[in-house]
């Protein structure tokens, strides 16, 4: 077991491998969860508190406030936590699927590999958007239905990718000689496949953060989402729904559209590398 | 030559441009010289799935245009006059005999006959899921003498022809062999009799047209045709307005947001109109057939909970009113003043104690009665943003007196069926239309009336003792006195509370003048059709 020293040892030597952006990521998503925890205090109003509907931008309330006369700032805030939660959730669903389906079928070969990834090239036909707001219409509007919704739909890319790695790590010589030294598939994916295949899972969980992020927002915005959650999604919904874009109102649906930009930017740059032609890569 | 082509050239464009205005200004001259409007174009949130007779918003649009019943309301008077029935009688309110008229034509060209009327009571019926419901005191419909319609309630009732509003016949020579109407989307289901043939429905772009019917027993209306085009919301819908793509909102049974209004006043070519609404916006909804709901101190104490003036300044700031208990708003036939809805905590607090529901496990929220947890769920729908925050609302204000709320929020459909069939509510959050309020016995009692669509399920002998003496009820004077008694039984009792009264904000194209507005459409009246000129 690590010693607590040997964790902050290797929180260090991994901040200290990190890019630049890498690390601009990882500073702008601290700073956001640190702001979205501590909501309750330090957020000027309690969000559902009622006052005086659309005021503009002022010292009191700095984004103005909406249709209900709540503050846009406080809203702003406890949206953080809730927006991250579901498209952290939402990213650790597609990736459970989409890591299990990759390495089982990349393990194993033969008519489960067919299988497998023939229902994933079946899903990747699908356009997944329109299939989202399609599910999402069905199903009573929660953050749950959601969260599975984007899951169950987006597991395909990672499954792709994990799969394509498990092949080339089956090949490896020590997997060769676990087999022959007679351990089980089970092990073997566990203690040789899985770990082979980090690198890759990582990146594509924090790429899936980001998606999950920018699709619960585009559900929320078409009033998919559930509407009781506050979400930036659900406010740029609010502000659309409720004489946000027809009176001229940017104060109250711009900050949650920067704000989705910035966050999922953020998963973008801990997620992404660039290569050695200095272009981006996801 | 190439200096003879280009002066060819030239004559031949210089004529094409002076035609081309030539025929605008002929076309402009006769536009002004008839006062006709070629397209009236609205816009309107109502959402057209299919033009099938079970779409509901679909029907709406044929209640107004292409499908009519054997009377309608004169929109100015406000008198009942004859539509596919040219004359009618009853003796006692229970037998109702109709005139049909002999010059009515299916836009097919078949005669709109008595068998027609009597097809579409039965087919609706049996087919339209809420129809049964609506006309459950019809115990039979027969023909006699080849065009009269013999009607036979169940029940004595007075104000059947309120109720006769919406039957929307429909033709017996195309629906007889249709077993599933849902589904029957050919253009034949739209066939109607009234001043307005369907012309199109086109779901990429959101529109739904229809034309003048040339042949229309009345003579065509005054608008040439009429298009809706569907918006997600109003936000969408009243950009539109301002940017000239439409002439008028239309949104039925309800205005656009007062959100908008401060934005409009700024345009001069759109002129924004405010008219009495008899609907009521927002109500909340008990069902009194679970405990602790038909428990009127618990209601009571609800009622003394909520912050109308708050409520009323959120939902619909200047446009509206705080309203009464008596739950009918002013403006109705008969109406009551009854005590003023306000928000009193301590009174409120004080009638659950009495009333034994008490905090006993100190969890800062009270038990039921007999001390086992009461967790409220408060149903709303989806289609609409302010239902789930005036829920949010509700919640904290009876949050505020130790009651604990969950609020439900889910789509239109389902939530329709929950209310008019499964009931499977505590409690509801929404509004009531001007025909729901006007029909059945009127004073809303459809929706109260456990034998109608009930939402709140009340089988009070007292209520419906009222209901039924209501609608046997032959002169004003004893209507105007059981108005007045159910209003003051919903004031005590409370199974209703009105969340605020509200009024119809309808903006138009100023260009246009002659809007009529009805009880039932509003602004898309008959007389509307007919009256609307084109000022500009």
């Amino acid at each position: 077991m690590r010693t607590w020293k040997g964790i902050c040892a290797y929180i260090v030597r991994t901040w200290r491998g990190l890019e630049t952006y890498q690390k601009a990521g990882v500073f702008i998503l601290l700073l956001l969860i640190t702001i979205g925890s501590l909501a309750p205090w330090i957020a000027p109003y309690d969000p559902l508190q009622t006052g005086t509907p659309f005021q503009s931008p002022s010292f009191t309330h700095p984004f103005g406030t909406d249709n209900l006369g709540q503050d846009n700032l406080s809203r702003l805030i406890y949206g953080i936590m809730n927006t991250i939660k579901i498209a952290f959730v939402a990213a650790l669903v597609s990736l459970a699927i989409g890591v299990s389906v990759g390495v089982y079928s990349g393990y194993y070969r033969g008519w489960r590999e067919d299988a497998l990834m023939g229902v994933t090239d079946l899903f990747l036909l699908i356009p997944s958007l329109p299939l989202m707001i399609l599910m999402a219409s069905y199903l009573e509007p929660s953050e749950w239905n959601i969260v599975l919704v984007i899951g169950f739909l987006w597991w395909c890319p990672t499954a792709r990718v994990v799969h394509a790695r498990a092949l080339q790590v089956r090949n490896q010589g020590y997997v060769r000689s676990a087999l022959a030294l007679g351990y089980g598939g089970p092990y073997i994916i566990w203690h040789h496949i899985l770990p082979n295949c980090k690198q890759v899972i990582i990146a594509k969980f924090t790429m899936g953060v980001a998606l999950a992020m920018l699709a619960e927002a585009s559900l929320s915005f078409l009033g998919l989402g559930d509407p009781l959650s506050i979400t930036w999604g659900s406010m740029v919904n609010l502000a659309y729904s409720c004489g946000g874009f027809a009176n001229d109102l940017w104060w109250w649906y711009l900050p949650p559209c920067i704000m989705i930009t910035l966050t999922a930017a953020a998963f973008f740059m801990v997620g992404g590398r660039k290569n050695e032609g200095r272009r981006w890569q996801i | 030559m190439a200096v003879i082509a280009i002066l060819v050239a030239a004559l031949l464009i210089s004529v094409s441009i002076t035609a081309f205005y030539v025929v605008n200004d002929g076309a402009d001259e006769n536009d002004d010289g008839t006062g006709a409007v070629e397209e009236l174009i609205v816009g309107t949130t109502n959402i057209v799935s299919n033009i099938n007779i079970a779409d509901y918003y679909f029907g709406v649009m044929a209640g107004q245009l292409t499908h009519q019943s054997l009377i309608k309301m004169n929109s100015t008077t406000g008198s009942f006059e004859g539509c596919l029935a040219d004359s009618w009688y009853t003796l006692d309110s229970k037998v109702w005999v109709f005139n049909i008229t002999s010059d009515a034509e299916w836009s097919d060209g078949y005669p709109v006959t008595a068998e027609d009327v009597e097809f579409s009571f039965e087919y609706r019926s049996e087919h339209i899921p809420g129809y049964s419901t609506s006309y459950s005191m019809v115990e039979n419909v027969d023909v006699q003498n080849g065009n009269q319609v013999v009607i036979t309630l169940n029940i004595v009732d007075s104000n059947f022809l309120t109720t006769l509003l919406v039957l929307r016949a429909i033709p017996q020579h195309i629906f007889e062999n249709v077993t599933d109407p849902a589904t029957y989307n050919d253009k034949n289901a739209t066939i109607g009799c009234g001043p307005y043939i369907f012309d199109y429905f086109d779901s990429s772009s959101g529109e739904v047209s229809f034309v003048a019917n040339e042949n229309y027993r009345d003579g065509a209306p005054n608008v040439g045709r009429i298009t809706y085009v569907m918006y997600k919301n109003q936000d969408a819908m009243v950009m539109a307005l301002k940017i000239g793509e439409i002439d008028a909102t239309y949104i039925y049974a309800s205005g656009i947001s007062y959100y908008y209004v401060a934005g409009l006043v700024n345009y001069d070519d759109i002129e924004v109109e405010t008219f009495d609404y008899i609907g009521v916006p927002m109500v909340l909804w008990f069902n009194e057939e679970i405990t602790p709901y038909n428990n009127q101190s618990f209601r009571e104490a609800v009622s003394y909970c909520i912050n109308y003036n708050e409520v009323l300044n959120l939902m619909a700031a200047g446009y509206g009113s705080v309203p009464n208990a008596g739950f009918v708003p002013t403006g109705t036939y008969g109406y009551i003043d009854t005590r003023t809805l306000s928000q009193n905590l301590t009174l409120a607090a004080q009638i659950l104690d009495e009333a034994g529901f008490l905090d006993v496990d100190n969890d800062g929220y009270r038990e039921n009665v007999d001390g086992s947890e009461l967790t409220i769920e408060l149903l709303t729908r989806t289609d609409l943003s302010t239902y789930s925050q005036l829920a949010q609302l509700v919640k904290g204000y009876m949050g505020k007196i130790g009651l604990n709320v969950e609020v439900s929020v889910i789509d239109r459909t389902t939530f329709g069926t929950i209310m008019d069939e499964t009931k499977e509510f505590e409690m509801a959050i929404t509004g009531t239309t001007p025909w729901g309020m006007m029909s059945y016995a009127g004073y809303g009692s459809t929706y109260i009336d456990d034998r109608s669509y009930g939402w709140t399920g009340t089988a009070d002998e007292n209520y419906t003792n009222l209901v039924d003496q209501l609608m046997a009820a032959t002169t004003s004077t004893e209507m105007l006195d059981l108005a007045a008694q159910i209003q003051e039984y919903y004031a005590s009792e409370l199974p209703v509370i009105a969340l605020y009264w509200g009024c119809i904000i309808q903006p138009h194209n100023v260009d246009y003048t002659g809007f009529s507005v009805d009880a039932l459409y509003g602004i898309m009246s008959y007389e509307t059709f007919y009256n609307l000129a084109d000022s500009g």
